[in-house]
């Protein structure tokens, strides 16, 4: 098995919602498994392995990336939020509320994929591309349980009257 | 839904346990869907100190000991990707590692690929005489007169239940006091503690099985798969707790998909439209192996068959057949949907042959009373609920939009029984029950009803994942039953804790409660069908490129009393959602070796946002009875009642209180069938099967 002695680790330097990290990792291991195996981070969920369902959504560098598609190593001498760092910004606590009103989950599982993609849209407002209506939006993050409709409509919620939601009960 | 924080984002889900000294487990899957094995080295375990079969547990399952599914196959694999080895490691990509250096030899055989290959050849199994697991004769030979005859075939193709959180197991070993301790993602601990109890040979007691925060299930997590049993055996062998974390292929390729049900009707009927009988041969492909709920299927959709209607005259060879597949499994409607896709596609070839209205032959057809089909399917009076939903129905009809209508029964799968166990602990009143909660919302709908019976805080309230100490016995959360049985037990234990209450301090209030260490167990049985009407109207246009965009989905339902209305309304939207993804895309794809060529979410066709219907209606429609407000009326009677005789009080309230009814699975069941309609009109092509094509030819 490969160990830091016969040289097949890489030492790695990463700042993990706002804590430094100096450790060892196997060039081929994932983001999405240091940050839940290695530091305990567990908001950071595995649906697909795939780069397709968006559970594992990360910030990395102020980009969304999908933890499950970059390797540790790439994200050495990164900064990476998660739900767990962002939990008391104003909004993704304001987006939060949002998908509690709006009956944005079921199970639960895609939730902070979905958090923080709205969070990462958000922040990035001025910046983003205004036809994108939010199903467009959403193509990056799978959701089994809710058919999507509450979801579009905590999106609505937070980025104001844009179309392409259901409007249901 | 204040726990979405607290309780749903950072821990709690099976890959998020972390135990000190814990074990990885993988598996050596086959690389062929039918090969006879030789020699397997460099593997952990094998068949060689694991020969034991899974036991039929779960979601439709009977006993049968035809073909059961060995854990670990000693000579012969039966489908693609079936277990055939496994290894242990400290971490998963060192048991990914050893997994991929274990060496298997294969003499590749020739698959059975499809039913109707399976019909044709040699059985896969040594010692059988052909490959149908199961046969049902449904109905008799009927001799009448008719005018018009509707021929068709329909298939319902194999899906993937396919929830965002795969398949996974924590297995610990208690040497000492010789005890399992099971955490699992499921839907039912009950299911898994018995049939881990009969795989392995112990006794259920040596058992404790919990549930994990669970991720999605819609059928796949009722059921004990031999990988559970591989952990349980590792945590044993090892004296370490073993892990194993499904990945997205093995759930597509190896899990237990459902549908696959192909039919060859023929319905007769008179010049006006009235249904005289109905005959033909429905077909479950049930994979493999026998002991899932491929054995009793071809019963269960046969029985609903006549749907809304009343068909007097039925006679039906239905059967389930052996092929080269993971072995098949319920799916969100599980036996439902494939039903009421056929028969309402064959009304609606009826209606078009005599060019009439969807909603005027549907409501011609129904029976005008209290109905029992020839199959023993139970419908109450349906005219009175149908008649007023398609009022509401042909008032959301867009003359410039193709629309599909459907009339369809829920058949709810209530039974055997089921329990509740309420303990008071640290002046919090805990609930646990074998109906668990796998992400339909249990918690808040056993709040709503327990704060109002006991008037109790919601506060105050915890709802707690099952755990089978906990539970002597119990069913699961599937076919559509939580909600029903739930209110059920939930009003027995009620009154059962005012009478313990009262007992020990000769009075009732919620404080005593919850200072108390009251613990009331109850399990009921519940007997009889319990099915609801519905209804489901789904109109269609076509956007810049000619594809289908859903403008628009109404749904009116019977739902009795519904407890928590932002659930059901939540069921609805999901299963819509479902609906779409069943026509436009979701399928296992085979090819003809048998090998699963669509191994990831997207390629299951499971759908992204970009088809979410642009507008949703739901009405609920509530039969007579005490609603949920007026029963907090009635409460001192209850308390009153349940200090004599806890077992009159709760049954005084029931009979009372208007009746509950399921959802979970119905849009499955009606939207489906609407859907195809609405597209059969808008290409001007015949949708006979689902996924369909009819937009991309």
């Amino acid at each position: 098995m490969a160990n830091e002695e016969n040289g097949l680790r890489k030492s790695i330097k990463i700042v993990v919602n706002g804590t430094r990290y100096s450790l060892y990792v196997e060039p081929r291991m994932l983001l999405v498994h240091l940050l839940r195996d290695k530091l305990g981070i567990k908001s950071v969920h595995i649906g697909c392995d795939s780069a397709q369902c968006g559970a594992c959504s990360v910030i990395m560098n102020n980009k969304l990336v999908k933890s499950c598609n970059v390797f540790a190593v790439q994200a050495a001498d990164s900064e990476i939020l998660t739900l767990e760092g962002l939990k008391d910004n104003p909004l993704m606590r304001s987006a939060i509320d949002s998908f509690i009103k709006s009956n944005a989950y079921q199970c639960g599982y895609c939730t902070p994929g979905m958090l923080n993609l709205l969070y990462y849209i958000k922040s990035n407002k001025d910046s983003a591309d205004a036809s994108l209506d939010i199903n467009d939006m959403l193509i990056g993050n799978i959701c089994r349980c809710t058919g999507y409709i509450n979801i579009i409509k905590a999106f609505k919620r937070e980025l104001g009257a844009q179309d392409g939601g259901s409007d249901s009960r | 839904m204040e726990d979405l924080i607290a309780d749903r984002c950072f821990k709690g889900y099976i890959d998020d346990i972390e135990l000190d000294d814990m074990l990885y487990l993988a598996f050596v899957r086959s690389r062929y869907a039918r090969a006879r094995i030789g020699r397997v080295e460099k593997a952990d375990i094998t068949s060689k100190e694991l020969a034991v079969f899974r036991g039929a547990s779960g979601e439709g399952a009977i006993e049968s000991n035809r073909a059961l599914e060995p854990v670990f196959t000693r000579d012969t694999v039966n489908y693609y990707q079936q277990p055939i080895a496994a290894v242990v490691a400290d971490d998963r990509y060192a048991a990914y590692d050893k997994a991929r250096d274990v060496e298997v030899e294969y003499l590749p055989l020739e698959p059975i690929t499809s039913i109707e290959e399976s019909l044709k050849k040699d059985p896969i199994h040594k010692g059988m005489s052909s490959n149908i697991n199961s046969y049902y004769k449904l109905g008799a030979p009927f001799n009448i007169d008719y005018d018009i005859k509707i021929e068709a075939r329909l298939y319902n193709d194999r899906i993937v239940p396919d929830p965002l959180e795969t398949r996974g197991i924590v297995a610990c070993y208690d040497r000492d006091n010789d005890k399992l301790k099971i955490y699992i993602s499921t839907q039912s601990v009950i299911s898994i503690r018995r049939g881990l109890a009969n795989s392995l040979n112990i006794p259920e007691s040596k058992i404790e099985v919990i549930q994990s925060l669970t991720g999605g299930g819609f059928g796949v997590k009722g059921a004990l798969y031999p990988e559970y049993i591989v952990a349980a055996y590792a945590a044993m062998k090892y004296n370490r707790p073993v892990k194993w974390i499904e990945t997205r292929e093995e759930h597509i390729a190896a899990s237990n998909p459902g549908r696959g049900v192909l039919a060859d009707l023929r319905l007769y009927a008179g010049s006006n439209g009235a249904i005289k009988g109905l005959e033909g041969k429905i077909y479950v492909d049930n994979g493999a192996y026998s002991g899932t709920i491929g054995d009793f299927a071809p019963r269960f959709i046969g029985m609903q068959i006549t749907g809304a209607y009343k068909i007097d005259n039925i006679n039906i060879d239905s059967y389930s057949v052996f092929t080269n597949k993971a072995p098949i499994g319920p799916y969100r409607g599980a036996g439902r949907p494939e039903a009421a896709f056929f028969m309402e596609r064959l009304i609606d070839k009826l209606a078009d042959r005599l060019d009439l209205d969807p909603f005027e032959i549907r409501l011609m057809n129904m029976p005008e009373n209290d109905y029992r089909s020839p199959l023993s399917l139970e419908i109450k009076s349906p005219k009175r609920f149908f008649e007023r939903a398609f009022r509401l129905l042909k008032k959301e009809i867009n003359s410039k939009e193709a629309y599909g209508v459907a009339s369809f029964v829920l058949v709810s799968g209530v039974g055997p029984g089921e329990s509740i166990r309420l303990k008071v602990k640290d002046k919090k009143l805990n609930i646990y029950s074998g109906a668990n909660s796998h992400g339909q919302g249990h918690s808040r709908l056993l709040k709503e009803i327990l704060s109002r019976l006991l008037g109790v805080s919601r506060d105050d309230i915890v709802y707690n994942y099952a755990d089978s100490d906990y539970l002597d016995d119990g069913t699961g959360s599937w076919g559509s039953r939580s909600a029903i049985a739930l209110y059920t037990i939930a009003t027995y234990a009620a009154a059962h804790a005012i009478n313990a209450v009262y007992k020990r301090y000769n009075q009732y209030k919620p404080e005593l409660l919850l200072s108390s260490d009251i613990d009331v167990y109850i399990y009921k049985e519940f007997k009889g069908q319990h099915n609801s009407l519905l209804t489901a109207l789904v109109s269609l246009d076509k956007d810049y490129f000619d594809k289908p965009v859903v403008k628009k989905v109404v749904f009116v339902a019977d739902i009795g009393m519904p407890i928590a209305k932002e659930n059901v309304y939540n069921q609805i939207k999901g299963g819509i959602m479902q609906s779409i993804g069943q026509l436009y895309s979701e399928r296992v794809i085979y090819d003809n070796e048998g090998v699963v060529l669509n191994r990831s979410l997207v390629g299951a066709g499971v759908q992204t946002a970009i088809n979410t219907p642009k507008r949703v209606k739901i009405v609920l429609i509530s039969s007579r009875g005490l609603g949920l407000d007026d029963i907090s009326n009635y409460i001192d009677s209850f308390i009153e009642a349940s200090k004599k005789d806890p077992e009159k009080a709760a049954e005084e309230l029931l009979s009372k209180s208007k009746i509950v009814n399921g959802i979970g699975e119905a849009p499955l069941i009606g939207v489906v069938p609407a859907l195809a309609r609405a597209l059969e009109r808008l290409y001007s092509k015949e949708v006979n099967e689902t996924p369909t094509d009819v937009f991309y030819s």
